[in-house]
């Protein structure tokens, strides 16, 4: 087990490390510059921003020198937005992202398993029939339109959740919440659906029948536990794809989190933010990986882990 | 004793040239299924994955000779007739620059249609080479080769593919205006290009994955070591007898790349790294849309209900045909 966690923790690593290292490389070996935006600046003032910045030393000397802040943890300062750190503006807005996304992924899991469940459960009935089609609908169309549409339909419509917010209120998690775990939520449905289809055609699923067990006790003790496992693997995935939809659903509903102001930060070339966001973010998703990884070997006992 | 026996048995009668009627045993009585033939017709016993090919052809349609036949061009500005709401002049209404919605959105599945298929070609052609050579060679090739998928593959895709579509901009707008880059690149534009960079870069080590895992329970089959034998070369063994048998999965898993391009390019134009103006694609259509939202949702509907057509048939054509080409991985 720990051969295995250690050699997992290398490859996380040693995938950070090719990570910091491209983002690192793509962002400073393209031509021009995020100072030669739309005002004129004169040679002098330019080579000075160029130094504050340490733009002016080669590349593999920024490299180290950039290598060794985000150790400390200093992401360094936005080009953008003057004064202030990356890291504040990091530990600022992830609060808002962190919550839509746990938000997020509460109901998807939640309602994904109930759904895959029922589904499996009333195999070929109209009841599974409308879960299908409702989660195949789910798969396919985009974040952008599911929250869009919503929030035309819901928000300007009907006036029952606001469009723009704050997260500050329940019912202002309610739209971008739902746009966010649409995808995952059908995904997890249809994972759920399978493997249970799976599960309940098993042997001991039939024992537990014959015992004389109670069919809660059969669906819950023995069919859902097992059931679940391949959930537990969409889990490091599911993680980016909420960060991924969070970009733009934060933008649509004016939510001040990282996704969005990792948006605005691209566009206004500000590549210190950029890297820092994509840094954090990375490291984020690799470290979910890696758990969810180590976590599927402890709830499985029958995969073996030597291998 | 035994021998003595068995040669007793052999008379001459059974030297005789056969009969008609025992030549007619041999006859074949109906030509013999193929694999082609065979998973054609589990395809069209599938319902559901031939109204998806009907749906995408129709959208082929559309988008190939739509807006030829269509009145206005995808950028031409009518004036006077700005945000105008469906109508039979203009059936999907007008934009606020009064341009036809029709035929910015056929313009749009076109332009959305042909970077899912591109990808998916350059896709597939990465990742059946990386693939074939790792499982063919085996050994520390293969185990090099597969970290470095396992590395490209925990990389948090969308995280490179915004940066690399920022990086890319700069130096392929240089080589586009320089004299000698081909006109028809031009005619693309930045916007495509740099995603057909990325999705190249990026997406491939599904395909190298499943291409190695077949690579390497075929290369033990009888007719390898044959034509090894023969004295073929490795690259004939892995073009001519190896990627062949592993057709099926290969069309199947870029099958169901193309809707994955399709949804990315669509994220990228929607939050403004995708096509160049006035290029329209489905995502950036529906960016533009999303200004005016609150007076013109129809602005958003049609490109919005468009592209979700073209992933929803596209997922459930590659679900028919994985079902029709290899029953096994069935789920």
């Amino acid at each position: 087990m720990l051969k295995y966690v250690l050699k997992r923790l290398l490859v996380s690593l040693l995938t950070l490390w090719v990570m910091f290292t491209l983002t690192f490389f793509l962002m400073h070996l393209t031509p021009g510059s995020p100072f030669l935006g739309d005002n004129k600046i004169t040679p002098e003032i330019f080579a000075n921003l160029e130094a504050k910045y340490g733009l002016d030393k080669p590349i593999l000397v920024q490299y180290e020198k950039y290598a060794q802040n985000i150790l400390k943890g200093d992401f360094g300062e936005s080009i953008k937005l003057s004064g202030q750190n990356v890291g504040e503006i990091i530990s600022r807005k992830f609060p808002y992202s962190l919550k839509l996304g746990l938000f997020a992924s509460a109901i998807a899991i939640v309602i994904g398993t109930i759904l895959g469940t029922i589904s499996a459960l009333k195999k070929n009935t109209s009841a599974d029939r409308v879960i299908m089609l409702v989660v195949t609908i789910g798969i396919a169309v985009p974040s952008f339109v599911v929250a869009t549409v919503s929030m035309v339909l819901f928000g300007v419509k009907l006036h029952m959740f606001p469009t723009v917010s704050n997260l500050d209120t329940l019912s202002s998690y309610i739209l971008p919440g739902f746009a966010l775990s649409f995808f995952p939520l059908s995904f997890i449905t249809r994972l759920m659906r399978s493997s249970m289809l799976d599960v309940i055609n098993q042997d001991y699923i039939r024992t537990a029948r014959a015992k004389g067990l109670s069919e809660r006790v059969v669906i819950f003790k023995h069919g859902l536990r097992n059931g679940i496992l391949p959930v537990v693997t969409y889990a490091g995935p599911m993680v980016a794809g909420v960060l991924t939809g969070s970009f733009v659903i934060e933008s649509i509903f004016s939510i001040p989190g990282l996704g969005s102001s990792f948006v605005t930060s691209i566009t206004a070339k500000d590549y210190p933010t950029v890297m820092g966001v994509t840094i954090f973010l990375g490291t984020l998703l690799i470290f979910m990986n890696f758990l969810v990884d180590i976590l599927y070997r402890f709830v499985d006992p029958r995969i073996n882990i030597t291998k | 004793m035994r021998e003595m026996d068995n040669t007793a048995v052999l008379e001459n009668k059974l030297f005789m040239p056969a009969t008609e009627s025992e030549k007619a045993t041999v006859e074949i009585m109906r030509p013999s299924v193929g694999y082609w033939k065979d998973a054609w017709r589990r395809l069209r016993a599938n319902k559901v994955a031939i109204g998806a090919l009907v749906v995408i052809l129709l959208v082929l349609l559309a988008a190939v000779i739509g807006p030829m036949l269509s009145p206005y061009k995808y950028d031409q500005i009518i004036k006077g007739s700005e945000n105008l709401s469906p109508n039979v002049q203009h059936i999907f209404g007008t934009d606020s620059l009064g341009r036809d919605l029709f035929t910015r959105t056929m313009i749009g599945a076109r332009i959305s249609i042909a970077v899912g298929v591109v990808a998916a070609i350059m896709i597939s052609i990465i990742g059946i080479l990386y693939g074939a050579v790792s499982g063919f060679l085996g050994g520390w090739a293969d185990i090099v080769m597969m970290r470095i998928v396992d590395i490209v593959y925990s990389v948090p895709t969308v995280l490179i593919v915004i940066l690399l579509q920022v990086v890319l901009k700069d130096p392929i707008d240089k080589y586009l205006s320089s004299a000698n880059s081909p006109a028809f690149l031009k005619g693309l534009g930045v916007g495509l290009i740099s995603i057909f960079f990325v999705l190249a870069l990026l997406y491939w080590v599904d395909m190298a994955r499943i291409v190695r895992g077949q690579i390497l329970a075929l290369k033990e089959q009888e007719y390898v070591l044959a034509a090894k034998v023969l004295g073929a070369s490795s690259r004939d063994i892995i073009s001519k007898h190896l990627i062949p048998n592993c057709i099926g999965q290969i069309i199947v898993v870029a099958t169901l790349k193309i809707p994955e391009a399709i949804f990315v390019e669509s994220f990228l134009s929607f939050i403004g790294l995708g096509v160049s103006i006035p290029m329209a694609s489905l995502g950036s259509l529906s960016q533009a849309a999303l200004k005016g939202i609150y007076s013109y949702p129809y602005m958003l509907i049609f490109p919005a209900a468009t592209i979700s057509v073209i992933i929803l048939s596209m997922n459930l054509f590659g679900d028919g045909l994985r079902d029709a080409l290899d029953p096994r991985m069935k789920k």
